[in-house]
């Protein structure tokens, strides 16, 4: 947090400078991008957000209120916080997703953020323009914390677009800035607001990104052939006499996790999963004008996409939104109110917790499970009766330089903070497979919530049924 | 606010370390260069030895935090210098003998274990675990053979193994001596390939451009009552601050050998120009070795690193294939090192 005791407030011609900066930045950045066939351009071209392959996404950040499991034991005074609205009880900063917002309905999102972030998701080369917009905390007026977005796992980050305010800039309460990214590398990622970073990430300003790979074919479902994955194209490596490896095969359009040039990261859903802490004496000291010691970390709950079990099983707040950017963003568009009697009805808990963890898939079907840390602890994600293949650790693919492949097969994937996974499993087949299976935090110290009896913390479902839908949109 | 946890810590220093240095390679870079070498020195500093022969002393100290505190320490020092946090980086070569002789200044027995190191004598004798007494019912009193309080010495003799990054640290009182301060890194080197961490040549790097990150933590309650005499409780022990190479952010940006740091005489800043297949392929190795008690997860803003050695062995096949991964976030495990080269 940050006291307003010596309130500058942005000048104009400061504002100015640093949107100059912003533009001379996407021209450095675009030289500093290692395109794949730059024709000499004697001045780099600027990316704009009305480029054709412009993804334009627009988040705020600022306070709100969300709900733990409601069998959770009191710990007074930080639990239930006395100062929540009916039907929460536990403070938090966090994002929400204004994309396609009026300004009047940006500005009324101002204490209403949500955990997890907003799960965002791209396609190699997009032309990425999020504008963060800073609505301010509702219940501490008399903080002026920026916020940042950090793409954390981001390669040839321009440290401007980087959102660590220390080497560049934050945004400040009642502006906007608009970061630009155009991502090689596909794979699983995580973002966070990086100002005051213990502190804002501890709140709540946590969200998965994910990027998907060329060898798709394909770009926001337009189907494209890619001679790059035909039998006999070159791959990434070389063998250890030096020459370039080629494509065995032609690779089909589809559903892979990355570029592996061989199929072996298809699957057939996703579903991903933001692993963080909820320590609930700091959430209570940062609603009651008091001070951490971060040294003093103690958690209270564990939470996947910002829920701790059984929540974490409870559907999606909201369906999938709209078309063109809003297939870029869960959730997209307005968050229902659920309840009958007003927002403060107890069907109205999760509203701020939008993301479901609950699996579904069909027998047989290989599933894509991504996770992104960004606890202070090391989680151990295991599934009792299913096999877990980690093909991805932070968001590169195990082959070697040399194109070995070295996933590996396990039933415990450990996870530290700041890594990510992505680990495929296929979905038990035969007569005895239909059924629910348990994706859990081996770490059964933690299997509660608020040390409540009970099981709670990093626990979601696998449903394996032949009648699930097909996925059309990750988490449902 | 003001109060770091260790991941602020640790991530201040991590884009200290890397992310800034991109800033300051960009904005900064004709300064540094008017700068002079002495006070721009960074990068492993080798204690290094033709024979490989090095005589340490076990020594108390003192070290200063970011926020004016100064902590009581134990820690080893060159027999012919002063008391240093962390201990000297042992350089040697895979296949040499090494001789290392420990003198005690410290109020205790103290030892040093050369964890991933085997066929270690002590004194012409196998290292081993040392009991009270023989038969059953007998107390473990230290990890291996020690040199005495009260200028005792002992001296420790083995062929270095695997090239890699590898901890000496106490094997007495190990609780309250590693926490104290007792641990150091030994480095080694392939023979015949001084510029490669191990003896694959996809594992070279240039010349100079070599970093070692030695992490650790220190509660300082538990110093205090070792310096007044006094028990620890341990059941309260909660570490307060974390270091790279014995310094804390932004202490740990601080060339080596800062005149305003004298017993914690290793930076950990790390310059680099970016990559570039033709001109700058090797950008630079980092060594990640972990004395402290829980993972310390480094994240490198904006580059992978490659892990090619864990714990001194190369990550390969049976047959020589390449199992090395990129990171963007390098979770050092307790006692864990790992090798990584910057892209």
């Amino acid at each position: 947090m940050t006291k307003n005791s010596m309130d500058k407030p942005l000048s104009r011609r400061g504002f100015l400078v640093g949107g100059a900066g912003f533009i001379s930045a996407v021209a450095i950045g675009s030289r500093l991008i290692p395109a794949q066939a730059v024709p000499a351009p004697a001045a780099p071209t600027v990316a704009t957000p009305g480029d054709v392959n412009a993804v334009n996404v627009h988040l705020v950040g600022t306070d709100g209120w969300v709900s733990m499991p409601a069998a959770a034991p009191a710990d007074a005074p930080f639990f239930p916080d006395s100062l929540a609205p009916k039907p929460f009880d536990t403070y938090c900063f966090g994002f929400r997703n204004v994309t396609g917002f009026t300004p009047a309905a940006v500005a009324a999102e101002r204490g209403k953020a949500e955990i997890s972030a907003p799960m965002m998701f791209f396609d190699e080369e997009d032309e990425i323009f999020i504008t963060l917009t800073n609505l301010g905390l509702s219940v501490r007026p008399d903080l002026f914390d920026g916020h940042t977005l950090h793409w954390h796992g981001f390669v040839n980050a321009i440290p401007l677009f980087d959102g660590v305010p220390e080497l560049s800039l934050a945004v400040p309460v009642g502006r906007d800035f608009t970061y630009y990214y155009k991502p090689h590398d596909a794979g699983t990622y995580m973002y966070h607001c990086h100002f005051e970073d213990v502190e804002h990430v501890q709140m709540g300003m946590t969200g998965m990104v994910f990027v998907r790979p060329k060898q798709n074919q394909t770009r926001q479902g337009v189907t494209t052939v890619n001679p790059a994955f035909a039998a006999g194209a070159p791959t990434p490596w070389k063998d250890r006499s030096g020459n370039v490896i080629t494509v065995a095969s032609t690779i089909p359009p589809g559903r892979y996790a990355y570029n592996d040039y061989d199929g072996s990261t298809a699957y057939d859903r996703e579903f991903a999963f933001m692993i963080t802490e909820l320590w609930s004496a700091a959430h209570y000291r940062d609603a009651h004008i008091q001070v951490n010691n971060w040294t003093d970390f103690d958690p209270s709950f564990w939470l996947m996409n910002g829920r701790a079990y059984p929540d974490t099983v409870a559907p999606n707040s909201t369906a999938m939104g709209g078309a063109g950017e809003l297939q870029n963003v869960f959730p997209a568009g307005a968050l229902p109110v659920i309840g009958n009697n007003g927002p403060s009805d107890d069907a109205n808990r999760l509203q701020y917790q939008p993301i479901s963890s609950l699996v579904t898939c069909q027998p047989g079907e290989r599933v894509l499970l991504r996770f992104s840390n960004l606890g202070y602890q090391n989680h151990a994600f295991t599934v009792d009766n299913i096999d877990l293949t980690v093909i991805a650790k932070d968001g590169s693919l195990l082959k070697g330089r040399d194109g070995t492949a070295n996933y590996i097969t396990t039933n415990t994937v450990d996870i530290g903070p700041g890594e990510s996974r992505d680990i495929i499993f296929t979905a038990p087949t035969g007569p005895n497979a239909e059924g629910t299976y348990l994706l859990y935090d081996r770490k059964y110290a933690y299997q509660n919530n608020g040390g409540g009896p009970g099981y709670g913390g990093m626990l979601t479902h696998i449903e394996v049924s032949a009648g699930t839908p097909v996925q059309t949109e990750p988490n449902h | 606010m003001k109060l770091m946890n260790h991941r602020l810590a640790l991530r201040l220093a991590a884009f200290g370390a890397v992310a800034a240095v991109v800033a300051t390679s960009i904005a900064l870079a004709p300064i540094s260069q008017a700068s002079t070498t002495a006070t721009t020195s960074e990068g492993v500093q080798c204690e290094n030895d033709t024979n490989a022969n090095f005589s340490l002393t076990a020594r108390s100290g003192y070290v200063s935090t970011p926020d004016g505190n100064s902590i009581y320490m134990w820690s080893y020092g060159n027999s012919t210098g002063g008391f240093q946090l962390p201990g000297p980086t042992l350089c040697v070569t895979s296949g040499q003998k090494v001789t290392v002789v420990l003198h005690n200044s410290l109020p205790e027995p103290t030892s040093i274990i050369f964890a991933g190191e085997s066929g270690v004598l002590a004194d012409g004798v196998a290292a081993q675990p040392q009991f009270d007494s023989t038969g059953p019912g007998a107390s473990l009193t230290s990890l291996v053979q020690a040199a005495g309080a009260g200028n005792g010495s002992v001296t420790y003799t083995f062929t270095a193994g695997s090239p890699g990054t590898y901890l000496y640290q106490s094997g007495t009182d190990v609780k309250k001596q590693l926490q104290m301060g007792m641990y150091g890194a030994l480095v080694v080197r392939p023979a015949g390939h001084p510029t490669q961490v191990n003896d694959r040549s996809d594992s070279a790097f240039t010349a100079g451009k070599e970093y070692l990150f030695l992490l650790s933590e220190v509660d300082p309650d538990v110093h205090l009552a070792v310096e007044r005499n006094q028990p620890v409780d341990w059941s309260a022990y909660r570490a307060r601050y974390f270091m790279i190479n014995g310094r804390s952010m932004p202490d740990t940006l601080a060339p080596n050998n800062a005149s305003w740091l004298p017993t914690q005489p290793y930076g950990a800043t790390v310059h680099i120009k970016p990559y570039d297949a033709t001109t700058n392929p090797l950008p630079a190795t980092i060594r990640y070795l972990n004395a402290g008690t829980v993972n310390y997860p480094f994240h490198p803003h904006g580059s992978d690193e490659r892990v090619i050695n864990r714990d001194g062995h190369a990550l390969q096949g049976p047959n020589g294939e390449d199992l090395s991964y990129q990171k963007y976030d390098l979770d050092v495990g307790p006692g864990q090192s790992l090798d990584v080269l910057m892209q």
